[in-house]
């Protein structure tokens, strides 16, 4: 029996058994310390985390801005520190740094390491590492993940797209790791230069992404332009600076739906609640993802609110994994929402609507005040032709699909696709909607 | 649990009896290479494996 294949009785007990030594450990950490007064040492720990405070961004920042670099929630000498990452700062709050022991940095390679056995890498195999390095977590962890179990990660990310196409030529990996706006950067460019894909990477079987969601047909179109399978893996800095779920062997889309993520609950006690309510949410609903760390030594968490949005899909799988899992390809942020007109609309979705047309190549979005003092959502979109016809068509798509979806009628240019921002450098997370209204209002 | 898992769990422990051996030496490199390599074992068992004792004790609840 694997650790990923417990019962769920088993991992229950499991999780138990460390939290309740996590709470012990943190008895006496000044940032928890008095979060757990309250806990009895005695009983489920289990039960007794539903009585701790959640934490969030902010007193995570406030934290370490009054105790720098790491704040008093570190909970080892600092000597022991070994590695450092730091969150991306797309909030605008700012970044949160993160510890990591020498424990930590492997076991973040370890637990990444199930995203690439699940998606097809085998001892020795070669995989492509399509992100670029810096102190964010997810290079670290899934170049990790690469080597707790293959071979060779060829890293391409500090490449023109041109070249990256030529170094994957000539390694022929196994698998691809990178974001969506990469892998699809990288098609573009090949179709563009000629690259047959299907031709120069035979051995291509597997293509791993993360960080951005994404459209189910966007997912087919990708797994036949590049002859492989696609997968989907979620982590966060503050989930001990690793992956903490992805998808098994049967991928990101399953019979032409939504596939699963697998929630790593044997290192981790994950909640899924209403934001309103704070309940958790039933099979099928959606709510903010919570993380409490049962083995992260340097900076562990209890209970940190994400602000993730996911889809909790119930614990079971056709694979006879009992672990939780949430929907792939449709992870947000409860801080994108936007409203527009008085609806309520995640960036996201629009993104997936209009990826979601097959003659839709780039987009940009805005949403301002237009001339009549009301909010409008700009779109300039590319398409993969240009042509009357061809814009005459995708106008009535995109127009109906916004109605349809949004109760939103956006106000269409089509453009050049070298007038828009390029989403293809895969360490920055794509940012296709701005919202100018707040200029807009001050002017 | 298969034996194969049980197995790798007690030789990791064996090898950090060794890490802890290793971790007293006068040399910064040894001492590094010590506290490095018990990292792993206690990762690997953390991440990967079951531990032997969680089905004995499942069992007897």
């Amino acid at each position: 029996m694997s650790v990923d294949h417990l019962p769920r009785e088993q991992l229950r007990a499991l999780q138990s058994r460390k939290l309740g030594a996590q709470i012990e450990r943190l008895r006496s950490n000044p940032f928890y310390k008095a979060r757990l007064a309250n806990i009895a040492s005695k009983g489920s720990p289990l039960d007794a985390l539903k009585s701790i405070e959640p934490i969030d961004k902010h007193q995570l920042l406030t934290d370490q801005n009054a105790e720098p670099p790491y704040g008093q929630r570190l909970n080892v000498p600092k000597r022991d520190v070994a590695m450092t990452h730091t969150t991306a700062g797309t909030s605008g709050l700012g970044q949160e740094i993160h510890g990591l022991t020498w424990r930590d940095v492997e076991a973040a390679g370890y637990l990444s390491s199930f995203a690439f056995r699940w998606a097809g890498l085998r001892y020795g195999d070669p995989a492509a590492f399509n992100v670029g390095f810096s102190n964010s977590s997810g290079g670290n962890a899934m170049l990790r993940g690469i080597q707790a179990v293959g071979n060779t990660p060829y890293l391409i990310a500090q490449a023109g797209f041109e070249e990256r196409l030529s170094i994957l030529a000539k390694a022929d990996p196994v698998g691809m790791y990178g974001t969506p706006s990469a892998i699809n950067g990288l098609l573009r460019t090949a179709r563009d230069i000629g690259f047959d894909i299907r031709r120069n990477l035979p051995s291509l079987k597997f293509l791993l992404t993360s960080a951005e969601p994404f459209p189910i047909e966007w997912a087919l179109r990708m797994e036949e332009a590049w002859g492989a399978r696609l997968f989907e893996d979620y982590g966060a800095t503050q989930s001990a600076s690793s992956i903490c779920a992805s998808c098994c062997e049967r991928g990101a889309v399953v019979d032409g739906q939504r596939g699963h993520m697998h929630l790593f609950e044997w290192s981790f006690v994950f909640e899924i609640l209403d934001p309103e309510t704070r309940e958790p949410v039933r099979d099928g609903e959606w709510g903010e993802l919570f993380i409490t760390t049962l083995d992260k030594e340097a900076s562990p968490l209890l209970r940190f609110g994400t602000r993730d949005r996911v889809k909790y899909t119930g614990t079971r799988c056709g694979c006879g994994r009992e672990l939780m899992c949430i929907e792939s390809g449709s992870i947000t942020r409860y801080d994108d929402m936007m409203k527009i007109k008085g609806q309520n609309v995640w960036p996201a979705d629009m993104e997936k609507a209009l990826f979601g047309l097959a003659e839709v190549r780039e987009f940009s979005g805005e949403v301002a005040i237009g001339p009549k003092g009301r909010d409008e959502l700009y779109l300039r979109v590319a398409l993969t032709e240009r042509g009357e016809a061809l814009e005459k068509r995708a106008a009535d798509d995109i127009r109906a699909a916004f109605k349809a979806q949004f109760n939103v009628s956006p106000v269409l240019t089509f453009v050049d696709v070298t007038e828009l921002p390029q989403w293809t450098t895969p360490e920055k997370k794509s940012r296709r909607f701005v919202d100018t209204r707040q200029k807009g209002l001050a002017q | 649990m298969s034996a194969v898992n049980e197995t790798a769990w007690r030789r990791l422990d064996e090898l950090r009896t060794i890490c802890a051996d290793l971790a007293a030496d006068q040399d910064d490199a040894v001492r590094m290479f010590a506290l490095r390599v018990d990292a792993m074992a206690r990762a690997l068992k953390d991440s990967v494996l079951v531990p032997p004792d969680l089905e004995k004790d499942h069992d007897s609840e």
